[in-house]
């Protein structure tokens, strides 16, 4: 007879195979849409298979999350003079311009805008006197991605062919951080190719970059969206992206 | 409080984190085993998170938008631990609970049985790993001790699911296995 004991770690032993062909645990992404049921038939396997391999975050799914607060009286209350002491360690962590200096915060924005635009025109103007290999041109290749989460990591987009293609990275649902940032990286060595600035992004836009054909080498790699807090950084999408030989 | 959002907004918001801070924080070690420590910080994070944008939402959609900031928030933690320890991960044929199995020295007293223990604990891995992937998931997690309603949510299907797979998995396990393929649960 094999006992309970046994049975468990022969358990533990299969999670721990399983866990090295089947990677990484489900995205925070993931495991929300999963619970959302907002994931296809062959998302939410993936999900299962790794949920079975990862045991810990089905007691995530298991749990109710608390749906009634505590009412003044029950120990779970937080009394006035401890949410006071809650406050004040919580402006350290908000970190966001205060909305009534909305008219400041808008001039400032458009004023960078405009210095960017003007920087921009300029970066190509130079570009240009120095090459005509660089001129600015008119996009007509606008690729939108679908993330991983969504799609499938093996289900791998191909980069539509033009010297210049337009990628469209949708973020889901409320975008949760201050600033977001693009990394380009190769698929295999995870190697990063290209890092964007910090982006402000407004909910429900998503971010873009222009990709010139020559500065990627034909291979696979992937575009992965960070959400950056403070000096936090945590991954938020990937899109995964193949580019062909010309 | 400072005004930022206008008196109502910040009275809502104190009124939330007045009842659901300690809720949250006990969810978060219940639900995700982080410590104390741990489950405070997360919780104080995303409550900042959701005062960052909470004068987007109302009512329930308002709540539902506070559980998916706390539970991403969470997972991205939970994640982030995970992916670092994943290789450092060897367990079961390691496990000090089959190491208790191997041969101490071959001419042992028990060296015989113990080998057959090691046969019979492989063929019982073997069989599992061998079970449709449906059958081996409700299986694993059983084994792992959660309930069938547990079992049921995990997996998105209904109860009836999981007890039928579990039944089809148990007769599979005896078939190839006979008695030593009994579910610990169904052992005399």
């Amino acid at each position: 007879m094999i006992t309970k004991s046994e049975w468990q770690a022969i358990n533990r032993q299969l999670m721990s195979d399983d866990r090295r062909n089947a990677g990484d645990p489900p995205t925070a992404e993931e495991m929300l849409a999963y619970t959302r049921g907002e994931l296809t038939a062959e998302q939410e396997a993936s999900v299962r298979e790794r949920l079975v391999c990862y045991p810990d975050l089905v007691r995530t799914l298991t749990e109710p999350f608390p749906a009634e607060g505590a009412n003044p009286g029950d120990p779970d209350y937080m009394p006035d003079e401890e949410f006071a002491r809650h406050w004040a360690s919580m402006q350290k962590r908000i970190r966001r311009k205060d909305p009534r200096n909305g008219r400041v915060l808008q001039f400032w924005r458009i004023s960078t805008a405009l210095a960017a635009a003007l920087a921009v025109v300029f970066g190509v103007l130079f570009v240009r006197a120095r090459s005509k290999l660089d001129e600015p041109q008119a996009i007509t290749d606008i690729q939108e991605l679908s993330s991983d989460a969504h799609r499938g990591p093996a289900d791998v987009q191909v980069l539509t062919h033009g010297d210049r293609v337009l990628l469209v990275a949708p973020l889901m649902g409320p975008n949760e951080y201050d600033q977001y940032r693009l990394d380009i990286r190769e698929a295999q060595s995870n190697r990063s190719v290209w890092k964007s600035e910090p982006l402000r992004v407004s909910d429900e836009q998503p971010l873009a970059i222009v990709v010139s054909r020559r500065f990627l080498q034909p291979g696979k790699y992937k575009i992965v969206a960070l959400g950056i807090s403070g000096s936090r950084e945590e991954e938020v999408a990937t899109y995964s992206l193949r580019v062909p030989s010309r | 409080m400072t005004n930022r959002h206008g008196g109502d907004q910040d009275e809502r918001f104190k009124s939330l984190y007045q009842k659901y801070y300690w809720r949250v924080v006990r969810f978060y070690v219940r639900a995700f085993r982080f410590s104390e420590e741990d489950a405070q910080d997360l919780a104080q994070e995303a409550f900042v998170r959701f005062f960052e944008s909470m004068d987007e939402y109302r009512g329930d959609a308002e709540w539902a938008f506070f559980e998916a900031i706390a539970r991403n928030v969470a997972y991205n933690k939970l994640r982030s631990a995970k992916t670092q320890k994943r290789n450092a991960q060897t367990v079961g044929m390691d496990d000090p609970e089959m190491k208790k199995h191997e041969p101490a020295a071959e001419d042992g007293p028990d060296y015989v049985e113990q080998q057959e223990k090691i046969a019979r604990v492989r063929r019982l891995y073997q069989a599992i790993a061998e079970l449709p992937s449906g059958q081996r998931e409700c299986v694993q997690l059983r084994i792992d001790e959660f309930k069938y309603d547990e079992i049921a949510a995990a997996l998105r299907i209904s109860m009836d699911a999981v007890k039928s797979r579990l039944r089809d998995a148990k007769k599979l396990l005896r078939a190839k296995l006979g008695e030593e393929g009994a579910f610990p649960e169904d052992q005399e």
